[in-house]
C-alpha cells in the first residue's frame, strides 16, 4: 500500500479531516485515521481506488509501505 | 401431534395448491408452495446438503458463504459498480453479512472481472489493508473445529489472510510467504510451490477435531506450521486485524469464501474434494489442484 509520512500526528489529523471535505466524503464518514510505522513516524494509507481514491488529492509525498507482521 | 406428508426431491407433487406444506426425506428440507410464484420455498434443515451450483453440493451447510458475484447473496442485481469501494456483503446461505464501514481508505473495493484474464473473468473484492466488519460475529467455541475456505489471490510480495479475530489472525500468509497459525504461535514455510502469487488459489484453513490447525493450499497441500490452540475465536473482520501499523493485512482478491464451525467446523474428505471440483469447474485454476 501507500502513505504519506507527517512530521506530527495533528497535522496528519489535519489532513485526515481536510480530505473529508476535499474527496466530497458522505455525511458520517472519514477517511481514516493516522497511525504510526515502526520508525515513529505518523502517517496516512493513501486510497488508491475504490469510490474515493485519494491519490490525486492528498498532500506530501506518496510512499511505498510494506506492513510487517 | 401433526405430521407432514413426505415426499423425496424428485416426487414433489405435480398440482399443488397455495400453502401446500411437505417434508422432503432425502434432503431434509421442508417446501411449501407458493401459488403467487409458482415456486416452491424451501426451508433446509441442518442436515439438508448444500447446493454449490447444481452440480456439487456438500454433506453440511457453511455458516456463511460469501460470493462476489452475488454481493446480496443472492444474484448480481445487488453489485456494485466496477470499482467502486464496497457496500455491505451477504451470505448466499443465512443471515451473516460483512458489513461496509465508514473509513473509506480502509474499505476493499468490487471488481466485475472483466478486465482480468484469470478465473474466467469472475468478480472479485479486491483488499488493500482493508477490511470489513462480520455481523453477527462467526465464532467457534473452545475445542471445537472449524474450516474457512476461499479462492483468493494473494499479491505479489504482499501478505494475505482472509478472517482475523479483533486482536490477532488466525492464519496469515506473511509478505516473506511463511505460513504463520495463530499469533506468534506457529510459522514455517508452506508447501513447494505455495502460496502462488500471479493466479488465485484454494486457501483451506482448519482446526480439527485434534485441534491441529494447518493451512491447506490448492487442495492437500500442507506446509509445516501447525498451531494447537484451543480457545474459542471470534472472527470480527474480514481483513486486516490489528491496527494498520502492524499490517496483518489482506492484500489481494477474495472470490468466494465459506465459513464451516463446531459441529459442522471439520469437513469430510469427501466434502473438501467436493468444494475443491467445484472450485476447479468455476475458476479455471492454471495450476492444478491436489486432491484429499
Amino acid at each position: 500500500m501507500k502513505i504519506v509520512k507527517f512530521p506530527s500526528l495533528a497535522e496528519a489529523e489535519l489532513e485526515a479531516d481536510r480530505l473529508i471535505t476535499a474527496l466530497n466524503l458522505p455525511a458520517t464518514y472519514k477517511y481514516g485515521s493516522p497511525f504510526q510505522i515502526d520508525d515513529g513516524t505518523w502517517v496516512l494509507k493513501v486510497k488508491e481506488n475504490g469510490s474515493w481514491p485519494a491519490t490525486d488529492t492528498i498532500r506530501g509525498t506518496i510512499e511505498d509501505y510494506e506492513p510487517e507482521a | 401431534m401433526s405430521t407432514l406428508n413426505t415426499c423425496t426431491s424428485s416426487t414433489r407433487p405435480g398440482s399443488p395448491s397455495d400453502g401446500d406444506m411437505l417434508y422432503e426425506t432425502d434432503t431434509y428440507k421442508t417446501i411449501i408452495w407458493d401459488d403467487t410464484a409458482t415456486a416452491w420455498r424451501e426451508y433446509l434443515s441442518t442436515a439438508s446438503p448444500y447446493d454449490l451450483d447444481g452440480t456439487y453440493s456438500l454433506s453440511v451447510q457453511p455458516d456463511a458463504h460469501f460470493d462476489a458475484a452475488k454481493i446480496n447473496g443472492t444474484d448480481g442485481t445487488g453489485n456494485p459498480a466496477d470499482g467502486a469501494s464496497m457496500t455491505d456483503w451477504s451470505s448466499c446461505i443465512g443471515s451473516m453479512q460483512a458489513l461496509a464501514h465508514s473509513t473509506t481508505s480502509d474499505l476493499p473495493v468490487w471488481d466485475d472481472g472483466t478486465a482480468s484474464t484469470e478465473q474466467a473473468n469472475l468478480p472479485y473484492v479486491y483488499f488493500d489493508v482493508d477490511y470489513m466488519l462480520m455481523d453477527p460475529v462467526p465464532t467457534v467455541s473452545q475445542d471445537h473445529p472449524f474450516t474457512i475456505w476461499s479462492v483468493g489471490r494473494k499479491n505479489v510480495g504482499g501478505s494475505y489472510q482472509n478472517f482475523s479475530t479483533s486482536a490477532y489472525y488466525g492464519y496469515f500468509s506473511h509478505t516473506n510467504a511463511n505460513d504463520y497459525i495463530y499469533h506468534s504461535h506457529a510459522n514455517a514455510a508452506p508447501p513447494a510451490g505455495f502460496p502462488t502469487t500471479s493466479e488465485a488459489q484454494v486457501w483451506m484453513f482448519e482446526r480439527d477435531s485434534n485441534m491441529d490447525t494447518r493451512m491447506y493450499h490448492h487442495g492437500n497441500n500442507v506446509g509445516t506450521a501447525t498451531g494447537t490452540k484451543t480457545e474459542w475465536f471470534g472472527f470480527n473482520r474480514m481483513g486486516w486485524s490489528h491496527a494498520t501499523s502492524n499490517g496483518f493485512a489482506l492484500k489481494g482478491r477474495v472470490y468466494e469464501t465459506m465459513i464451516f464451525l463446531n459441529s459442522t467446523g471439520e469437513l469430510s474428505t469427501t466434502d473438501k474434494n467436493a468444494l475443491l471440483d467445484y472450485a476447479n469447474a468455476k475458476y479455471s485454476f492454471a495450476a492444478s489442484t491436489t486432491s484429499f
